[in-house]
């Protein structure tokens, strides 16, 4: 099958229309049955009431008993998927490939496209985008009105400002209250470990976290050469706004302390037995959302 | 400034050298102006204490020097820059009349000149343009004025010169020649038109040695048409060319009219010269002397031309005919075609013509640049581009891993 290249992917308006494109990618292929109704699994036996439809009267027990028997099934519990995006000003950062493509593009799309693949399973979802000035909050539902509607508000989303500090986090988890399994995408580029910290809180509080890590190809790579001068998307205090450097002289201790610190962070996700998927947002969306079903089963 | 209109030919080009700042303007603006990239994983690039002192003044050097080299070259191709190539005279050219065939001359080579038979040597036709001999023969040359251009020219200063002798004694005194020519001549009648005769006239009584030199002139030149006038008659510058007066003075108004008419009168010291005339000596003996008069001359010889000292030599009719033809300038145009030098002539011109000494002679070439500054532009602005475009730009967007798999 053919991806849709990342050109295709920044040029691209309507995120309802791509993010079904790429589900509908994704799904081929894939057996899915849609539950409609009682559930399925038998549960047990008891005895009628009144008021009990008699089609659910088991008649061949009634045969072998002269008792009315009702059977009991149980329907799955739906799966309710919570989407944690990162809105701060780093994720505004554009792919040097395609320059028109930044990672909060390349987010939204993956957020919708998965919106899709859990509609179609009946599962319910709701989205959380903030950063440390604005919320955004849709609330747990389902269908493909609801779908469109978390589409929209992605749509509208910006990178800006920074990672909610302690005081700026605590309203929202009174968005956490109901039992989710949480998402949570956003490049890790933290000054201390506030992110990874807030994914633990939600692994203790029993909302398994599952994070995705958004980069860019040079933060991987840095292929510069010759001056530079580095703007920080994101100034904070231990970090400067501008940097002015030699690329060839830093590049090496830039790739020893971006490898150290990529280590760092996906062993702590390690040791809360979620695995840390790190993506290239110049790398399809497809695969990405194929390698994130597999890695976590549970998901689809 | 006289040594810049020497070194370049057009030197008002000049002023396009002050566009040398413009290279070193770019690279200086940017060095201070960085290109800039924003990076959000700046937290893991590190911060050297890196001063701009510590940089080098100008990036790429190199790029910098070649930039400054094309527009200097350019600067330069406009004002055109002349070098001076020395000039070293050749030995065995060969300069031959025209009216000499091509085989006569090879032949006459062959025969008299044969250390000049061979590889090396080259045979050249003496006119202007110098063809080779392999060529037609250029026509119309005028041998005298070629020679005394062709003096001046370093590469000829030695080169050998083989005239036809057709017998005619034609003057050589004004002649310019190299003092380092080897003069050959051939003895051949020319058949070409004989040369324009002077119609010479005699006023007064004939000196006894005037009917042997007539007689030899009418040997060589027949056809020479000679008048006696008598001394009331008036002498016309249509009839006559040359007045031979030896009635005693003054000299009668006619005499006096038809010189400044475009006349030659031809006396010896019997006939004082006129106060505001300014005489000048033709030849070395400082016998004769000539001065303009109107539109002609007046040739006077300062000795007595009955007295023996005068006409006891051999060589008289010829060395009249030299010194008289000489003065007329009129008629040595007329005969420019006919001009040839016997042995007497080729005799003279190295003691009494105008040798030009070879510290006259202009032994430098200019040569221009252009070709080879074209050449080296054009190489240098290669070799800018070729370096300019391998130089791995800021950032060098490679081809990632995804999009690869596109296709």
């Amino acid at each position: 099958m053919e991806y849709l290249s990342p050109k295709t992917l920044a040029s691209c308006r309507d995120l309802v229309w791509l993010s079904r494109h790429i589900a509908e990618g994704v799904m081929l292929g894939v057996q899915h049955s849609q539950r409609r109704g009682t559930g399925l699994e038998f549960h047990q036996y008891r005895g009628y009431q009144a008021g009990d439809s008699i089609r659910h009267i088991d008649w061949k027990l009634f045969a072998r008993s002269d008792r009315y028997y009702v059977r009991e099934t149980e329907q799955e519990s739906r799966m309710h998927v919570c989407f944690v995006l990162d809105t701060s000003a780093s994720l505004s950062q554009a792919s040097f490939v395609e320059p028109s493509l930044n990672k909060l593009h390349y987010a939204k799309c993956w957020i919708a496209s998965l919106c899709w693949l859990l509609n179609a399973q009946g599962d319910s979802f709701s989205l959380l985008a903030f950063n440390s000035s604005r919320t955004v909050y849709v609330p747990e539902g389902q269908g493909e009105g609801h779908q469109r509607q978390i589409a929209l508000q992605l749509q509208q989303l910006d990178a800006s400002d920074h990672w909610p500090d302690r005081a700026q986090l605590a309203p929202l988890w009174q968005y956490f209250e109901r039992p989710c399994q949480v998402v949570l995408l956003s490049d890790f580029f933290q000054q201390g470990n506030e992110i990874g910290d807030f994914a633990a809180r939600l692994h203790a509080a029993g909302r398994p976290c599952l994070p995705l890590q958004l980069l860019i190809e040079a933060e991987q790579t840095f292929p510069f050469g010759g001056e530079l001068k580095l703007l920080n998307p994101e100034v904070s205090a231990s970090t400067p706004a501008t940097l002015e450097v030699d690329a060839e002289r830093q590049r090496q201790s830039y790739l020893d302390a971006f490898a150290q610190a990529q280590s760092e962070l996906k062993a702590r996700f390690a040791a809360q037995e979620c695995s840390l998927q790190t993506d290239l947002i110049e790398q399809p969306v497809e695969k990405s959302l194929r390698q994130f079903i597999q890695l976590h089963g549970r998901l689809c | 400034m006289l040594w810049i209109n020497n070194l370049f030919q057009s030197p008002q080009w000049l002023w396009l050298f002050t566009a040398l700042i413009i290279p070193i303007a770019i690279h200086l603006l940017r060095r201070s102006n960085p290109q800039q990239v924003s990076f959000a994983a700046l937290q893991w690039v590190q911060r050297y204490s890196q001063s701009r002192a510590r940089r080098p003044i100008v990036d790429n050097k190199w790029l910098l020097l070649l930039r400054l080299l094309i527009v200097a070259l350019l600067a330069s191709l406009l004002a055109q820059p002349l070098i001076k190539r020395e000039i070293y005279p050749q030995e065995g050219v060969i300069l031959v009349d025209p009216r000499i065939g091509a085989g006569e001359a090879n032949t006459f080579i062959h025969n008299s000149l044969p250390q000049l038979v061979g590889e090396g040597n080259k045979v050249l036709w003496l006119s202007p343009e110098m063809p080779s001999v392999t060529s037609p023969p250029p026509q119309n040359v005028d041998l005298w004025k070629t020679l005394s251009a062709l003096s001046r020219r370093a590469d000829l200063r030695r080169a050998h010169i083989l005239l036809i002798n057709n017998g005619v004694p034609a003057s050589h005194q004004a002649l310019r020649a190299s003092p380092h020519w080897q003069w050959h001549g051939l003895d051949k009648t020319s058949t070409a038109p004989s040369p324009v005769l002077p119609s010479i006239a005699l006023m007064g009584k004939a000196p006894s040695w005037w009917a042997p030199v007539l007689e030899d002139w009418h040997n060589n030149m027949p056809g020479l048409s000679v008048q006696t006038l008598e001394r009331e008659e008036a002498p016309s510058v249509e009839q006559t060319d040359w007045l031979i007066y030896t009635d005693p003075a003054p000299l009668p108004q006619a005499v006096l009219e038809f010189v400044t008419d475009g006349g030659l009168l031809l006396t010896d010291n019997s006939i004082p010269p006129a106060d505001k005339l300014n005489f000048v000596a033709v030849d070395n003996s400082q016998s004769a002397q000539v001065a303009p008069m109107g539109q002609g001359s007046w040739l006077r010889y300062e000795s007595d031309w009955y007295s023996e000292a005068f006409y006891r030599r051999a060589d008289l009719p010829e060395r009249l005919w030299q010194q008289w033809s000489g003065q007329d300038w009129a008629l040595q145009h007329q005969n420019r075609g006919y001009w040839s030098a016997n042995k007497k002539v080729v005799a003279d011109i190295a003691g009494a013509g105008l040798p030009v000494e070879d510290s006259e002679v202009e032994n430098r070439r200019i040569e221009q640049l252009q070709p080879w500054l074209i050449i080296a532009l054009l190489l240098l602005l290669a070799f800018e581009r070729l370096i300019a475009l391998s130089r791995p730009a800021a950032i060098m967007a490679t081809v990632s891993k995804g999009e690869a798999d596109h296709g």
